[in-house]
């Protein structure tokens, strides 16, 4: 709060010049509509999660179907696999703990305890 | 309809495909604006129209002041847009919370009454509104920016990529982009495609595990905690709340780019600051940049009027900063530590201990971080009393059970590491991937996001500046 200059903004999407710019419409559309399909293809159970996260009226349950027959179809030629493995592997790191410690909810448990208080008695 | 969620996804290929296929520059305002209104009605749709009124109004009060001759009137229509605007904040915001401590106030003078609480609901986004709104109004006063025509004032305040989260993008900065037909370029595609999936990873892998995995519980019961969890939960939310805004503000920038526009940087890895007044460069920068110019220097004179008077403006726009936050004690205090430090700073860096105590910069940037992250629990606390009990429980001795899992020091450490890569890393990638085949780059984007989706929590918390 030094000094009063006019504020050069600095724009992250502002790159250096590019040689031979064109307009770039056509090259983002290619990469927005392959990108959504490759997610579509690997991702379905997003899509199904999406479609039953909504209130169940009748286009809805018939979104949820379509959905839903995406899902295992894309599932039934194993497109959904590579994600599955890596969610199952993030949720081995979420539940991996020191040496020696309990995890997380078993932890607040026991520290919610009434000091002095017999465990075994709650069992 | 939060940025990543599959709905936020639909709706942006809609008003992608929508905007890019007109070839007149009203109609694609037009349809932005309707799409910005669509996009805040899925919040609350009463509050669209006072979305509506604070930019007519602010229009009207420019093209007013552009009209008129007289110093004095164009001084009080600058100055009656201000009130109007503030009071529209103060009214949605801050109502309930002077309402009540009045009522404390007047129980402390012997007089028993129930405030009159009248609930008021916080439409999302009015702080960043009212404040574009303020600062379009003293810019055209002042002769920084021309009166603009309705349709882009409207545009201004409404659009959806900065609406509800900012970054606070000034007339000066957005106005003469909407002027004339955006033109998209390989580069700032790419930059604002990685910007997007960059936000997207901090935001719901960083954030969402940090907060629902360890900082909330430990924030919500700080006394069953040992100092271990206590402090490593305070280095935790410092992370957490910088990777959730900084998320946001990615993703606005990316988003704004993708339909053409340039929104400012909003921060700059800001805990590798060695001062307090660094840190405020580097954090939410269209806020301090706004404070700094509107407060600091336009209401309360700046640097002028010698040493006291320096350090009163300074306390006033920290702790006028910190209201801004929210209508909390914990928010002004946050404020005001943030003001006093930035004062003993000054008056330091003004003193002759300057000379004989010099600190090495990285006992600066260390000191500074812990500054930041001190103001954090006050932040983060839901009241002072819980934010004295969390300090007194970090310096109580006891036993430390610990309930930090490797994963949340893992994002811990790695949240703060991500501020030593260089300031121009992402444009130098980007610099790169633009030159790629486009089914090239979005294989690899494909399978970034991918990677993202399988290690973000399940579901999308709300981010955290939604409720400021």
């Amino acid at each position: 709060m030094e000094t009063r200059t006019r504020d050069s903004y600095e724009f992250p999407t502002d790159l250096a010049e590019e040689p031979n710019a064109r307009s770039a419409l056509g090259w983002t559309i290619i990469v927005i509509a392959t990108t959504s399909a490759v997610l579509a293809l690997t991702n379905a159970g997003a899509i199904s999660g999406w479609a039953a996260s909504f209130d169940p009226q009748p286009a809805v349950i018939a979104m949820m179907r379509v959905a839903d027959g995406w899902d295992e179809t894309t599932a039934r030629l194993g497109l959904g696999a590579p994600h599955a493995r890596m969610h199952k592997a993030w949720k081995r790191m979420e539940q991996a703990r020191w040496s020696g410690n309990r995890p997380v909810v078993e932890q607040a448990a026991l520290d919610a305890r009434v000091p002095g208080e017999d465990p075994a008695v709650n069992e | 309809m939060l940025f990543p969620t599959l709905s936020f996804g639909l709706f942006f290929l809609i008003v992608f495909a929508l905007a890019w296929s007109t070839s007149s520059n009203d109609w694609r305002k037009l349809i932005l604006l309707v799409a910005s209104w669509i996009f805040y009605g899925a919040w609350d749709w009463r509050f669209v129209p006072l979305l509506i009124l604070s930019a007519v109004m602010n229009w009207g009060v420019a093209a007013l002041i552009v009209r008129s001759d007289d110093a004095k009137r164009r001084k009080a229509l600058m100055l009656g847009g201000v009130i109007a605007n503030l009071v529209m904040l103060g009214f949605f915001k801050y109502f309930d919370f002077f309402a009540e401590q009045a009522g404390s106030l007047l129980e402390l003078l012997g007089v028993k009454q129930d405030p009159a609480l009248m609930q008021v609901i916080l439409p999302v986004g009015i702080s960043f509104f009212t404040f574009q709104g303020i600062s379009y109004a003293v810019d055209v006063y002042k002769g920084r920016v021309p009166a603009a025509r309705l349709l882009d004032i409207l545009l201004l305040m409404s659009f959806f990529p900065h609406l509800v989260a900012g970054p606070i993008v000034r007339a000066s900065d957005l106005v003469p982009q909407f002027q004339q037909k955006p033109q998209l370029n390989r580069g700032m595609v790419t930059m604002g495609l990685l910007l997007i999936v960059w936000g997207l990873f901090k935001k719901a892998v960083i954030a969402s595990e940090l907060a629902t995995a360890f900082v909330d519980p430990v924030f919500e019961a700080p006394m069953m905690h040992g100092r271990i969890d206590l402090i490593l939960a305070a280095y935790g939310y410092a992370v957490q709340i910088y990777c959730d805004f900084s998320a946001y503000s990615d993703m606005a920038i990316g988003i704004a780019a993708l339909l053409g526009y340039r929104f400012p940087r909003n921060f700059d890895r800001p805990y590798r600051s060695a001062s307090l007044q660094e840190f405020w460069r580097r954090w939410h920068i269209s806020l301090s940049r706004w404070l700094r110019d509107y407060l600091y220097i336009d209401a309360l004179g700046g640097n002028r009027g010698g040493k006291t008077r320096v350090y009163r403006n300074l306390m006033l726009t920290m702790l006028l900063g910190g209201l801004w936050h929210g209508a909390a004690w914990t928010f002004v205090i946050w404020g005001g530590l943030h003001g006093a430090a930035l004062c003993v700073e000054r008056w330091w860096s003004r003193a002759a201990l300057t000379r004989a105590w010099v600190l090495p910069h990285w006992a600066k940037v260390a000191l500074t971080f812990h500054v930041v992250v001190l103001g954090w629990i006050f932040f983060r606390a839901t009241s002072f009393g819980d934010a004295v009990a969390y300090l007194g429980g970090i310096f109580a001795p006891g036993v430390d059970t610990m309930t930090v899992t490797p994963l949340v020091v893992l994002l811990i450490a790695f949240g703060l590491a991500i501020h030593a890569l260089p300031w121009d890393a992402m444009q130098r990638a980007a610099q790169r991937l633009r030159t790629l085949p486009a089914p090239a780059f979005a294989l690899g984007l494909a399978a970034t996001m991918l990677v993202v989706d399988a290690m973000r929590y399940e579901g999308v918390a709300p981010f955290i500046y939604f409720r400021f």
